[in-house]
């Protein structure tokens, strides 16, 4: 099993999601970055959904007890990334600082063994017991029986840490919206609050005058971003509420959510309209 | 028959009833929520109902317009769906200020008194309109217009599982301790939403409900069971 010797700033357990429970308020959840969580499992031959670490901005220290394969991918941390690592027993790994993103996804060969809870093993406050890893935490993972031949480090997508085109379709009240509202939206750049976690990312803005009416509640889900009477623009991220009463405006497209995942605190990005 | 059906991101369907919460709206609503879950279509991940509106998910992105013109199908299918058994939920609130820490501010702003306030909210008998915002938060709706209130100008950071709240037009409990801007105004040990538990949450659109007020002894023994 891995034993937690540090915890980092935020480490969790997560999967692609827990789904079948929204109509009563469970949110998604699931890994913040699944294209970077995706290719971690894929590079291990693990379903998609096995579960693996999140870690964000400060990465954990890890002690192994049992020889297992890894794999590290997202940003850059301490440890090679996009390629498969044997880890033998005993071994102490420190992921370090994470730099040129916020979020890493380490995959072990299997997947990780912690209980699933309405069908999933993402971590939620209310949900799971936990909702992020703490310094002496055991996770079980399954020993191994072949060895891994694949020794190649393959590529990232490239669009992923790119900031300038965040693709976005118009949201369901994006046609209420000011002409002049709307054309800020694209020509604007917005950069990201300190404020922002796995619930939503608050973008800060100079655009005046900016505001649309409160909705009657309606559902909302990761990718939505809302705009409120006072012109705080919110994107709603994994662990977003299923309901909300603020106007949606736009709506990212599923890789876009991944991409600003990754964008770091004060960075710049624009958003650019898909016509579907 | 709903107003509009669009596409909403790249996974979901959107269809909308404009903006008139009333219950010819919610029935029909209902109703066309039934008889989706009812089909059993794989390609839907689940649906969320809420008062003017219902969300279909799917679970991939490749099927979005096929399904909507399958939807629009559906819903013009004349059979009748029964929709199910609904329940009256009565749920022991203790009111006391200890828990009602905004009891005063409910009463100051509708020129009430306490009491008046746990008369008018014990008195109604509320209906479930769906469930979001939170695992097992109730919209509810049939708050006395007496004690409409608006939400705190700044959210308080965290407040107990349990509590019983007003924000504007709306009352509801909040299942799991969480940041809160509505007024509080008392607690309940009655558990809305157990992860352990299958289905986690009882609670299901068009329920009604009732809020019974307890003592502080009442609430602690029902607390130590």
């Amino acid at each position: 099993m891995i034993e937690v010797i540090s915890a980092g700033l935020h480490t969790s357990i997560q999967d692609l999601g827990r789904f079948g429970f929204r109509h009563i308020g469970v949110p998604i959840s699931g890994a913040m970055d699944q294209t970077s969580a995706q290719l971690a499992n894929a590079l291990l031959n693990n379903n998609p959904d096995a579960a693996v670490l999140e870690m964000c901005i400060i990465g954990a220290t890890l002690k192994f007890t049992k020889d297992c394969y890894i794999a590290v991918t997202g940003a850059q941390s301490s440890i090679k990334n996009n390629s498969v690592i044997f880890v033998v027993e005993n071994t102490i790994v420190d992921f370090g600082r994470i730099k040129n993103g916020n979020y890493i996804y380490m995959a072990i060969k299997r997947g990780i063994n912690s209980k699933n809870i309405l069908k999933s093993r993402s971590f939620y406050q209310g949900i799971t017991p936990q909702s992020q890893l703490k310094v002496g935490d055991k996770i079980n993972y399954q020993t191994i029986e072949n060895n891994i031949l694949n020794r190649s480090t393959i590529k990232n997508n490239s669009q992923l840490f790119q900031n300038n085109k965040i693709a976005v379709f118009k949201g369901p009240e994006f046609d209420l919206l000011d002409k002049k509202i709307q054309k800020s939206l694209f020509n604007q750049q917005f950069s990201i609050s300190s404020k922002s976690n796995r619930m939503s990312i608050f973008l800060d803005h100079n655009i005046s005058n900016i505001t649309a009416n409160e909705i009657i509640t309606s559902s909302v889900q990761p990718g939505t971003i809302q705009l409120t009477p006072s012109g705080q623009l919110i994107v709603l991220m994994r662990d977003a509420q299923t309901t909300g009463g603020y106007a949606r405006v736009l709506q990212l497209s599923d890789f876009a959510i991944n991409q600003l995942s990754q964008v770091q605190i004060h960075q710049k990005i624009k958003f650019a309209l898909i016509n579907s | 028959m709903f107003k509009k059906i669009e596409v909403f991101g790249q996974h979901a369907i959107l269809i909308s009833w404009g903006n008139n919460i009333n219950k010819s709206t919610s029935i029909d609503i209902h109703q066309f929520n039934q008889k989706i879950i009812n089909s059993h279509n794989k390609l839907i991940s689940e649906t969320l109902v809420t008062y003017c509106s219902l969300t279909v998910y799917l679970k991939d992105t490749f099927h979005i317009k096929h399904t909507i013109n399958w939807l629009k199908k559906l819903y013009l299918a004349t059979k009748n769906t029964t929709l199910p058994q609904s329940k009256i939920w009565k749920i022991p609130v203790c009111y006391d200020p200890k828990f009602g820490i905004d009891l005063q501010t409910v009463a100051s702003v509708n020129n009430i008194s306490i009491d008046d306030v746990i008369f008018l909210h014990t008195q109604a008998t509320y209906r479930v309109n769906f469930i979001g915002f939170l695992p097992g938060f109730p919209y509810l709706s049939g708050l006395n217009p007496r004690l409409y209130t608006p939400r705190r100008s700044k959210p308080r950071a965290q407040i107990a599982r349990g509590s019983v709240a007003i924000g504007g037009q709306q009352t509801g409990v909040y299942p799991i301790k969480s940041p809160a801007g509505w007024q509080i105004i008392g607690r309940t040990p009655a558990v809305f939403f157990d992860s352990q538990k299958n289905p986690p949450c009882s609670m299901l659109p068009f329920d009604k409900l009732q809020f019974i007020a307890i003592n502080i002894d009442q609430y602690r023994q029902l607390t130590d069971d």
